[in-house]
């Protein structure tokens, strides 16, 4: 095979991969709403690109199979079929089927496939409602510009519909109509048309004739229409038509040339795929630039000549930007991963037997790629379990006097710094008793044990915890929910739940919004430097004499405002000693914890954004350490755990010992 | 052991010793490094290497070989099979390609306290120079006792 071939075949597999994610959400919208013509169109748009792409670049088999699927589409969208439950389910299948012809075709492009017992299906389908010979393709595509004239083809119906064969004419026409259309609303599908028709225009193109350089030349104004600032395609589009009306044979030359070029322009339309470990080679390097150049700078302060200390400003300010997006790219929006819980929803409900809406909020929101990966299947238990666990069936909904469909929403926000994902549905709500009565049972509550309902909430995280009284295969069997819990803890993030019995529950979960960057306090302990996460700083003061009470049971307090807080010196935690005197220290207030408590720092340093930087296997069990990162002097500092580090005070040096001396306030 | 192995030959004070070539990354000259708190006396902390932080250890102190640092005092960048370790020497000598004729048992010393690291001995120019299994030498060690550390911790 010749690589530009295997090329646009691998450019295809990519693109449409994407296409079928798209069209799985139009499907799913599709049932909530059966009347929405631009759904049906974008759905319409999807199927045709596919087919004509997958034939364009030679794979047969998924060109037939696309034909079929996308006659039966339109049978929909003219309003000929009803698109019912089992019409879209039939729909789904096929797409999921056509997903793994496209997995299938990525690991092997030789890959064949049998679809004939789908398509026959499909054949059932349309003919159960509709027993007319499907249309052909190209008949279709013309009654849908006859059919929809009010729709984004409004412009000139009359050139499509002349031309009949896939031709360059044809490209120039639907270019002109492309254009047309790229003025509505509508983001990436008309590039991915666009780019399906040039593969096809541009193949025949070749075929016809290109010994002229005039053909590559045609071939490249073609390629330029496809940038999304395609001002050129008024003039582009007679071009083409002028190359295919000159009479020339086909070199294989130009037409792998034309191949390439339109390949080209996909990548610079499409986002790239990049390899993580790449990107975080690129993080690496850039933090080293940005120490370096403040290393420049220092040294630029000496020197006399005024172009170098504007050369080394100018640069810092091109540093971090360039920081400031290298940052950024790990950065992905929530959408995909929300749009496959809602089919996760569907899946479940119609195998229960429930009627459930699925609402989405805050799809755009960004979250660092790693995290969203690794949510995944937290989410998708929880929302099972919703489903599952949380809606109840359709009579008892209706004798609690709710609506017999059920809801269930995923939206994800900003908060303070971080990520929060929340999973609520209208259901039956969590019944403490019930959850405690079991946990007794199960042997993982003491009978008598006094709880608060949010802790009884709790035990469902419990390993071996299941509140159904029969197991279903949907959610499980009880072994998901402190998996649940542990994942999203290793993401150093939280669950709660909220839930309120016979109105329902929501489980909200806060994550960081990155890993891979926090904002950090650099704070000063005896010459060390050491990083503060930010967000575990309450409020920082300078503890007067008084305020500062020592007892030798207690240890150190702190009298803060109405509270009296511990209050240890950093260097308890590392047995290191500071000369400061305490009066001139820094109180931290931690209050992230269950019980708050102060430690006491030599001198701030300032706040920075720093870049987490994981520390060798030999280095991973330190207690009170959660990372080290590189500070602007170059040189590594650690990265404080607070939370680890009190427990260490607490078993290693005991109650009592939280710092054996006083810290100069007053005598007990 | 493969022929015509090559081997990076380095001092810790006055002795000489070995390690396979192809376990090194590179040789730089000592940089700052961040002490970690509550650590064994040879680890001498954490390294900024290029954007990298990787942990350096004191071979010397770790065979407890009194030595200054010198102009020449190096850290040699050990690649362990996916993270880097750095570990200080006095001073790196030579490349010698060996084969496994040249290399000899070590003489058993039932008081080496050191003499596990030790896979083998070969001679230089009236010179003895020891064979190091240098992971043996640092890190299984170090790991364990960094874990007895935070155990007796948590």
């Amino acid at each position: 095979m010749e690589d530009f071939e295997k090329e646009l075949k691998l450019e295809f597999l990519a693109e449409a991969g994407q296409s079928l994610a798209d069209t799985e959400q139009c499907f799913l919208s599709l049932e909530n709403d059966p009347t929405n013509a631009d759904n049906l169109n974008k759905i319409f748009r999807l199927a045709h690109n596919l087919k004509g792409s997958s034939k364009a670049v030679g794979f047969d088999q998924m060109g037939a199979f696309t034909h079929e699927f996308e006659t039966f589409i339109l049978k929909i969208k003219n309003g000929e079929l009803n698109p019912s439950a089992p019409v879209i389910s039939l729909l789904l299948r096929c797409n999921d089927y056509l997903i793994r012809m496209v997995q299938d075709l990525k690991d092997n492009l030789d890959a064949t496939f049998d679809s004939s017992e789908l398509l026959r299906e499909i054949v059932d389908m349309k003919e159960g409602k509709l027993p007319e010979e499907p249309a052909v393709a190209q008949a279709a595509f013309e009654e849908e510009v006859a059919h929809e004239p009010a729709a984004e083809f409004s412009a000139e119906p009359t050139v499509e519909v002349a031309s009949v064969e896939h031709s360059a004419s044809e490209t120039s026409a639907d270019l002109a109509q492309e254009d047309v259309a790229a003025s509505a609303p509508i983001e990436i599908e008309p590039n991915l048309e666009l780019i399906a028709e040039l593969e096809q225009a541009l193949g025949q193109l070749a075929q016809a004739n290109a010994q002229q350089p005039s053909a590559s030349s045609a071939a490249a104004a073609v390629a330029d229409v496809t940038s999304p600032s395609a001002t050129s395609s008024v003039t582009a589009a007679p071009a083409v038509q002028a190359a295919s009306s000159a009479p020339i044979a086909p070199p294989a030359g130009a037409s792998s040339a034309a191949g390439a070029s339109a390949a080209k322009t996909a990548q610079v339309d499409e986002s790239i795929r990049i390899s993580l470990s790449k990107l975080e080679n690129l993080l690496n390097y850039v933090g080293e630039m940005v120490i370096l150049q403040s290393v420049m700078r220092e040294q630029a302060l000496r020197t006399d000549s005024l172009l170098l200390k504007k050369t080394v400003q100018q640069l810092g300010k091109v540093g971090k930007e360039i920081q400031d997006i290298s940052m950024s790219l790990r950065m992905i929006p929530v959408k995909p991963t929300f749009q496959k819980m809602q089919r996760i929803v569907r899946d479940t409900a119609q195998a229960l037997k429930k009627d459930v809406a699925m609402t989405l909020v805050g799809e755009d929101t960004e979250l660092d790629k790693t995290v969203l990966e690794k949510i995944n299947d937290p989410l998708v238990h929880l929302i099972r379990n919703s489903v599952d666990h949380g809606v109840e069936s359709a009579d008892i909904r209706l004798s609690r006097g709710k609506p017999a469909k059920g809801q269930v929403s995923l939206s994800a926000f900003h908060q303070s710094g971080k990520l929060v994902i929340e999973v609520k549905d209208d259901g039956g709500g969590l019944d403490p008793e019930k959850l405690k009565k079991k946990a007794i049972e199960k042997g993982i509550l003491k009978p008598g044990t006094p709880l608060t309902d949010r802790e009884a909430y709790n035990l469902i995280f419990a390993p071996g915890f299941s509140t159904k009284e029969q197991v279903t295969d949907v959610s499980g069997r009880g072994v998901g929910m402190d998996v649940v819990r542990t994942n999203i803890q290793e993401l150093s993030g939280e669950i709660e739940i909220f839930s309120e019995l016979g109105k329902g529950t929501k489980f909200q979960i806060s994550l960081p919004l990155t890993l891979a960057i926090i904002d950090g306090m650099i704070v000063t302990f005896a010459n060390e430097k050491f990083v503060m996460p930010l967000n575990q700083v309450h409020e920082t003061l300078r503890p007067t004499a008084n305020q500062i009470y020592f007892n030798q049971g207690l240890g150190n307090v702190l009298m803060l405002r109405e509270e009296n807080i511990p209050l240890f010196r950093l260097g308890d935690f590392f047995s290191k000693q500071s000369k400061m005197q305490t009066p001139d220290m820094i109180a931290l207030v931690i209050r992230t914890g269950p019980n708050p408590f102060a430690i006491l720092v030599d001198d701030i340093l300032g706040q920075y954004q720093v870049v987490v930087k994981q520390l060798g296997p030999e280095l991973q069990n330190l207690k009170g350490i959660s990372g080290s990162t590189i500070l602007g002097d170059g040189k590594p500092s650690l990265i404080l755990e607070p939370q680890d580090l009190i427990k260490r005070t607490k078993s290693n040096l005991g109650p009592a010992a939280g710092a054996n001396t006083s810290l100069g306030g007053k005598a007990a | 052991m493969i022929d015509n192995s090559r081997f990076l030959c380095f001092n810790l004070g006055k002795e000489e010793y070995s390690i396979p070539l192809l376990s090194i990354k590179e040789v730089i000259g000592l940089p700052e490094v961040t002490p970690i708190p509550q650590s064994p006396p040879h680890f001498m902390g954490i390294m900024n290497l290029r954007g990298q932080v990787i942990s350096v250890m004191d071979l010397r102190q770790k065979l407890s070989i009194k030595s200054p640092n010198t102009e020449e005092t190096s850290v040699i960048i050990l690649d362990l099979g996916g993270y880097n370790l750095g570990v200080v020497v006095d001073k790196v000598n030579s490349v010698q390609m060996l084969n496994t004729e040249d290399i000899t048992e070590k003489p058993i010393v039932e008081t080496n306290k050191a003499h596990d690291y030790i896979v083998g001995v070969f001679r230089k120019e009236d010179k003895l120079i020891l064979l190091l299994d240098i992971a043996k030498a640092l890190s299984v060690e170090d790991r364990t006792t960094l874990q007895k550390n935070n155990k007796k911790a948590a």
